[in-house]
C-alpha cells in the first residue's frame, strides 16, 4: 500500500506532487472580485445596530448612567449598562483553556480603566439612531488618578488599577503587577564575573496597532430552533464559544466566515459578547462593526516592553551568559500577559543554547492604557530586539564579525537548549531535540546573497548619505505543545471531489489553501477537487484556532491524517469492490489502480457506496496535538541608508533567509514573511502610539498612525533554506511569525553600522536619530 | 452624515448649485471627504466641479501654464510639457498622496483646500502662479491664501483655473519630508529656484511648508541672494537665515525644535548637489 509519496531524509525534499508548489490560493478569485465572504457581508434581516458608549477617561468610576434621553429617541432599542449584563469575571483572550490570563474583566463595569473601556451598549434600527443615541446618554463619571507611564505602574502610590473583588489569576494588583515570571539555569552573576567582556543596555519596543484590513465585526441572532448563533471575524471561534457560555451561561454555534487579517488581534473576544447581551436582551439579531477608530484604540496592541540586558562572552568569543530583566505593558487589562512576556523568552533564549547560565525574569504591569494582546509573534519580537541588538553590541565590542558570533553560539541540529523544558506558555515547557535546524545555510548562504563581507568593506559615509549593515538571527515556534489541538474531518464525494471540514481559521494566511495541499498529496488528486470549509463550531471539528504558528503544524498534521486514514478507507472500498487485496492496490491521480492494471475512479468507489454496493458514507475525523514545537529559523541581512541631513532611515534592501522546513506553498510562504517583515519594518521605524496628557490615543487613525507604504518597501527579498521537519507534514514547520522577529534588530543594527550611534528604542523614527546625530 | 452631491456640467448651474448655504465645493475631493468622514465639516450640499467640461483644459501658452480647474494631478504629470517647463511642479505634485490619490486630486483642490503642507501650492508660490476666480478676478497665489486651510474666494464663487508663468530658471529643487516615502504630509517640505547671471545669482526664490501658518516665501532671503556666489558661506549664511525665518510648531508629526533644524539643512542640499551658477 502507498499513500503517501513522502520518503525523505532531513536534508532532501522529495518531488512532491502538490505540496511544495505554488498552487493559487482556493479563495482568491473570490476575494480580488469583491464577493460577499466577511462577517459584515451577511444580511441578516432585521437586525439591530451595536454601538458601544465608550469611556472618555483614562480611570474612572461610573457613579451613574442617565440612558432616559437616548431611549426616548424613536427606533433605540435598549440601552445596556453594567447593572445589564452578568457580572461575571473573564478574560477575553482566546487560549486554551484554563487560560494562563488573568480573569479581570466584565463585560461591562462600573469602573472604567482606559480612554476608550466600554461603558454601555447602545441598539437600535439604524446606524445613525444608535450614534445619536450614544451623544444622548449621560454619565457621571468620578475621575481617578491615571496610571500612563507604564514604568510607573508600580510605584509606591500609584492608582490601583484592578481592585474588583472577583478579580483571579492576577499576580499583585496592590502593584498593578498583572503577571510575574522568573526563570534561571545556573548562576548569571557568576558567569559575569567570569566573562571577559560583558555589555548591558536597556532596549524599548513599542505598542502597535494590527491594522488589519477589515475591522472587528460580529453579528448574533437565534436561529429557527432557538440556537444562538454568533457570526464572527475571530481566528478563535471555539475559544469564543466557550468563553461566551462562561459568561452568559448560554450555549452557541460560532460561524468564522472569510477573516480580512487578523495578525493576533481576533485571537480575543471584543464585539461577540456586546452583540449578544443585545441579542439575548432584545430576541433580536444584532450586528456590531468596529471604526477603525475603535479597532485603533478600544481592542487590543502589542505590548510595550523594556528589557535590561546583560551579556557576556569570553574573548575568543564564546557567549557565557545572557540576563534579561523585563517589564511589559498589558495595559487596562490581562489578555495574554503572562504568555507573551514568557515567549519573549522561550522563542529567543534556546536559540542560543551554548551559554552556561541564563535568568529571564519581570513583571507584567496594568496601566490605564488599550489593552495589550496577542499581536503576530508573540513577545518575540520584542525580546529578541533585546537580545539579538545586546548580542550585536557584544560581537562589536569583541571585534568579531556578528554573523560569525552569533552562528558559533547558536543551536544546531540533534542539540537542545534546557529553556525549551523549562519556558512554557504559561507553564513548563516540553523538552526537545531539534530535529532541522538551517541556521548555519541561513547565516551563511544568506551573507552571500547579501554580499555581507564586500559590502562591509566599504566606507559608511558618503557625502551626506550613510550606508550601514545590519544582521539579525532569529526563531519561532511551531504551535503550543501538549496544549494545542486541532481536528479535521474529510468526508468524500460521489463526483470525485472531498469536503475538507476544519476548525483551522484562515485570517488571510492562506491556511485553507495550504491544507488543501496536504490532503490532495496524500490523496493522489489536486487541491480543486477539496472544497474546504473553516471554521463552523457546529460543523467543523474542533480547532484551538489560528494562533501560535500553529496552523500549518497542527491543523496541517491533522489534516494529514485525517487524509491518510480517508486512504485506508478509500483502498479498503476498493479491494472489496475490485475484489484485490489492499496491498495489490495503490492511489494514484484521483484512483485506485491495481497491479494487474485495472482502475476505479473515486467518483466511481464512492457512487457505489451510495447508491449499489456495501452502502456507507466514507468519512474521517482526526486529531492532532504535539509533543514538540520545532522551531523555524531565520537570519536577516538590512542595508539602510541614513540622510545625515534630515536623519531619514531608508531600509535599501532586506534579505530574509528562512528555515521553515518544507514550504508547502512557495508563493503563500514568501508572502507570510514579506508581510512580517514589513509589520516589522513598521514597528522600527514608524508605527508608535502618541497618547494626550490625559492618556487618550492621537494616533488612532491612518493619517496618523503610520504603517509601512509601497515605497517604504524597497527591497524584500525571501529565500527558503533546504530544511525537512520529520515531526511537520511533508516536513513542514510554521513562517508565519519569524519574519517579524528581525527587522526590529537588524535595522538597528545597521545604523549603528552606518553612524556608530547605538538607538536602543524603537521606533527609530528620522527626527530620533537626527538628534542622535547632531548631539 | 447625510447631505446630497450635485455634479452640475455647466459653470451656470455649477453657480446657480453654490448659491444655496451649507454647499461645499468639491474638485476632485481626497481632502473634502477625508474632513467629511472624520465630522471636521458637515456639509448640507456637496458640489462636484469634476463634470464642468469648460473647467477640464490645459491651456500651453508662451509665457504661460493655464491649469483648468479640474485637471488631475495624474493628467498633468502626462502633459508632456510640464516637466520641460515647469520642472519644479513636476517635482512637488509627483510626492503627493499615491497613484490612486493623483488621479482624483487637483492643483485647484490643492490651493482651495489651503494647508501649509500642500505640496502642489508650494511649488504655486515659487512660481508666483495667479489664480482664476469665476468672478474675473486673478489674485496672486499669495494674497489668496490667508492662512490653514483659508482662502479669500468669495462665497459662491469657484476656482476657474491657475495660471502658472513660465520663466527659465537654472536651478531647480524641491524635497519633503515625510514620516514615510508615500502617503505622506510632509514634516517639512522646501523648493527653490535660481536664475544665474554671470556665474552669480541673478534671481532666486525659496520657500517652505508645514512649518507656518501658510506656504512660507522667504523674500529677506531671496533678496539678499541676488548678486552672490553659491558657496558654503553663503549656504551657510542662508541657513541660518532660514533658521530665524521659519515658525514650525510642535505636532503628530514632528516636533518645532527638529522642523526648525531640519529646514535650515535642507539648504545644504545646494552643497551635496554641488549647485553652481
Amino acid at each position: 500500500m502507498r499513500t503517501s509519496n513522502a520518503k525523505v531524509s532531513s536534508n532532501n525534499r522529495t518531488k512532491f506532487n502538490v505540496v511544495d508548489t505554488p498552487v493559487p490560493k482556493v479563495d482568491g478569485y473570490a476575494l480580488v472580485k469583491g464577493k460577499t465572504v466577511f462577517t459584515d457581508d451577511f444580511n441578516i434581516p432585521n437586525a439591530l445596530t451595536v454601538k458601544i458608549l465608550r469611556s472618555p477617561h483614562a480611570h474612572a468610576i461610573i457613579k451613574s448612567v442617565d440612558a432616559s434621553k437616548a431611549l426616548e429617541l424613536e427606533g433605540v432599542i435598549c440601552v445596556l449598562t453594567h447593572e445589564d449584563v452578568p457580572r461575571v469575571a473573564y478574560t477575553r483572550a482566546g487560549q486554551g483553556y484554563p487560560e494562563p490570563s488573568p480573569y479581570d474583566t466584565f463585560v461591562l463595569d462600573k469602573k472604567v480603566r482606559y480612554v476608550g473601556d466600554a461603558v454601555a451598549i447602545v441598539a437600535a434600527e439604524t446606524e445613525e439612531i444608535a450614534n445619536r443615541a450614544l451623544k444622548l446618554i449621560k454619565v457621571d463619571y468620578e475621575v481617578l488618578p491615571a496610571v500612563l507611564d507604564y514604568e510607573h505602574a508600580k510605584d509606591d502610590g500609584a492608582p490601583v488599577i484592578h481592585d474588583e473583588p472577583e478579580i483571579s489569576g492576577a499576580y499583585d494588583v496592590s502593584h498593578n503587577i498583572a503577571s510575574h515570571y522568573e526563570m534561571h539555569i545556573e548562576d548569571v552573576e557568576e558567569e559575569l564575573a567570569k566573562s571577559d567582556v560583558v555589555v548591558e543596555g536597556t532596549y524599548y519596543t513599542p505598542n502597535q496597532s494590527h491594522a488589519m484590513m477589515e475591522p472587528h465585526t460580529a453579528i448574533s441572532y437565534f436561529d429557527p430552533n432557538g440556537r444562538l448563533t454568533i457570526i464572527s471575524s475571530t481566528q478563535v471561534p471555539y475559544h469564543v464559544r466557550r468563553i461566551i457560555r462562561h459568561v452568559f451561561g448560554v450555549e452557541s454555534r460560532v460561524i468564522k466566515p472569510r477573516i480580512g487579517g487578523g495578525f493576533g488581534g481576533k485571537q480575543a473576544v471584543h464585539v461577540e459578547a456586546y452583540v449578544t447581551a443585545v441579542t439575548l436582551k432584545t430576541g433580536r439579531p444584532a450586528r456590531c462593526v468596529y471604526t477603525r477608530e475603535e479597532t485603533m484604540t478600544a481592542s487590543n496592541t502589542r505590548h510595550a516592553m523594556r528589557f535590561k540586558v546583560r551579556v557576556g562572552a569570553s574573548k575568543s568569543g564564546e557567549l557565557r551568559v545572557i540576563d534579561m530583566e523585563g517589564l511589559s505593558n498589558t495595559g487596562a487589562y490581562g489578555e495574554h500577559a503572562l504568555t507573551t512576556f514568557m515567549v519573549a523568552g522561550s522563542k529567543t533564549l534556546p536559540l542560543y543554547n551554548k551559554v552556561k547560565a541564563v535568568r529571564f525574569k519581570g513583571d507584567i504591569v496594568y496601566t490605564n492604557t488599550e489593552p495589550a494582546g496577542a499581536f503576530r509573534g508573540y513577545g518575540a519580537p520584542q525580546g529578541m530586539f533585546a537580545l539579538d541588538c545586546a548580542l550585536d553590541e557584544l560581537a562589536n565590542k569583541l571585534g568579531m564579525d556578528p554573523i560569525e558570533f552569533k552562528l558559533k553560539n547558536s543551536i544546531r541540529e540533534g542539540e537542545t537548549s534546557p529553556v525549551f523544558k523549562v519556558m512554557g506558555e504559561g507553564r513548563e515547557g516540553v523538552e526537545q531535540i531539534i530535529q532541522s535546524c538551517k541556521i548555519e545555510e541561513c547565516a551563511l548562504e544568506g551573507a552571500k546573497l547579501f554580499d555581507w563581507y564586500e559590502k562591509k568593506k566599504k566606507p559608511r559615509i558618503n557625502g551626506t548619505k550613510a550606508r550601514g549593515y545590519g544582521v539579525a538571527f532569529a526563531m519561532q515556534g511551531s504551535s503550543i505543545p501538549a496544549i494545542d489541538m486541532g481536528g479535521a474531518t474529510i468526508k468524500m464525494n460521489d463526483d470525485g471531489t472531498f469536503n475538507l471540514m476544519v476548525g483551522a481559521t484562515d485570517l488571510g494566511t492562506g491556511s485553507d489553501t495550504i491544507l488543501a495541499q496536504i490532503a490532495a498529496e496524500v490523496l493522489h488528486t489536486t487541491t480543486d477537487k477539496f472544497i474546504v470549509y473553516s471554521s463552523d463550531t457546529d460543523v467543523t471539528p474542533f480547532d484551538k484556532g489560528a494562533y501560535a504558528s500553529s496552523t500549518t503544524y497542527v491543523s496541517g498534521n491533522a489534516t494529514k491524517r485525517a487524509a491518510e486514514k480517508m486512504a485506508q478507507e478509500i483502498l479498503k472500498a476498493a479491494s472489496e469492490i475490485m475484489n484485490e487485496p489492499v496491498d495489490s492496490l495503490h492511489l494514484e491521480n484521483g484512483q485506485v489502480v491495481s497491479e494487474n492494471g485495472t482502475s476505479l475512479t473515486y467518483s466511481e468507489i464512492q457512487t457505489k457506496l451510495f447508491y449499489t454496493f456495501k452502502q456507507r458514507q466514507l468519512e474521517v475525523t482526526e486529531s492532532f496535538v504535539s509533543e514538540v514545537s520545532p522551531p523555524p529559523y531565520m537570519v536577516s541581512f538590512a542595508e539602510v541608508e541614513i540622510d545625515l541631513e534630515t536623519g531619514k532611515v531608508e531600509v535599501v534592501e532586506f534579505l530574509n533567509y528562512v528555515d521553515c522546513g518544507t514550504p508547502i506553498n512557495p508563493k503563500l510562504a514568501r508572502g507570510q514573511v514579506e508581510g512580517a517583515t514589513a509589520q516589522g519594518i513598521g514597528m522600527a521605524l514608524y508605527e508608535e502610539h502618541v497618547l494626550d496628557k490625559n492618556g487618550r490615543m492621537v494616533t488612532n487613525d491612518f493619517f496618523t498612525y503610520k504603517i509601512p507604504a509601497r515605497k517604504d518597501l524597497k527591497n524584500i527579498k525571501v529565500k527558503f533554506a533546504q530544511s525537512y521537519e520529520p515531526t511537520g507534514p511533508f516536513g513542514a514547520k510554521s513562517v508565519s511569525e519569524i519574519g517579524l522577529d528581525t527587522p526590529g534588530p537588524a535595522i538597528a543594527n545597521a545604523i549603528f553600522d552606518a553612524i556608530g550611534v547605538r538607538l536602543r528604542k524603537l521606533p527609530i523614527k528620522s527626527e530620533e536619530v537626527f538628534f542622535a546625530l547632531n548631539s | 452624515m447625510s447631505f446630497t452631491f450635485v455634479a452640475p456640467d455647466t459653470e451656470k448651474e455649477l453657480k446657480a448649485q453654490l448659491s444655496e448655504a451649507g454647499s461645499f465645493l468639491m474638485t476632485g475631493g481626497t481632502d473634502l471627504l477625508v474632513k467629511v468622514r472624520i465630522g471636521k465639516i458637515k456639509p448640507q450640499k456637496i458640489v462636484s466641479t469634476l463634470k464642468v467640461p469648460t473647467l477640464h483644459f490645459l491651456e500651453n501658452k508662451v509665457d504661460e501654464l493655464v491649469v483648468g480647474a479640474t485637471i488631475s494631478y495624474s493628467e498633468l504629470l502626462d502633459f508632456k510639457p510640464l516637466k520641460k517647463d515647469l520642472p519644479i511642479l513636476y517635482d512637488a505634485i509627483f510626492t503627493v498622496g499615491s497613484p490612486q490619490i493623483r488621479n482624483r486630486g487637483t492643483l485647484t483642490g490643492n490651493v482651495v483646500n489651503a494647508s501649509p503642507a500642500g505640496d502642489g501650492l508650494l511649488a504655486l508660490y515659487l512660481l508666483n502662479a495667479t489664480v482664476e476666480v469665476s468672478d474675473g478676478s486673478v489674485i496672486p497665489i499669495e494674497k489668496f491664501v490667508i492662512g490653514p486651510g483659508k482662502t479669500i474666494l468669495p462665497e459662491r464663487e469657484y476656482v476657474r483655473a491657475i495660471h502658472i508663468p513660465k520663466y527659465n530658471w537654472n536651478v531647480h529643487y524641491f524635497e519633503k519630508v515625510g514620516q514615510r516615502n508615500s502617503m505622506t504630509i510632509s514634516v517639512a517640505s522646501v523648493g527653490w529656484l535660481i536664475r544665474c547671471r554671470n556665474g552669480a545669482i541673478e534671481k532666486f526664490r525659496i520657500a517652505y511648508g508645514s512649518v507656518a501658518p501658510t506656504v512660507l516665501r522667504l523674500k529677506e532671503i531671496e533678496r539678499f541672494a541676488e548678486g552672490k556666489t553659491i558657496d558654503e558661506n553663503f549656504v551657510h549664511t542662508v541657513s541660518e537665515m532660514v533658521k530665524k525665518s521659519v515658525k514650525p510648531i510642535d505636532d503628530v508629526r514632528g516636533s518645532a525644535k527638529y522642523r526648525k533644524t531640519l529646514c535650515a539643512n535642507l539648504v545644504y542640499r545646494m552643497i551635496e548637489r554641488r549647485t553652481k551658477c
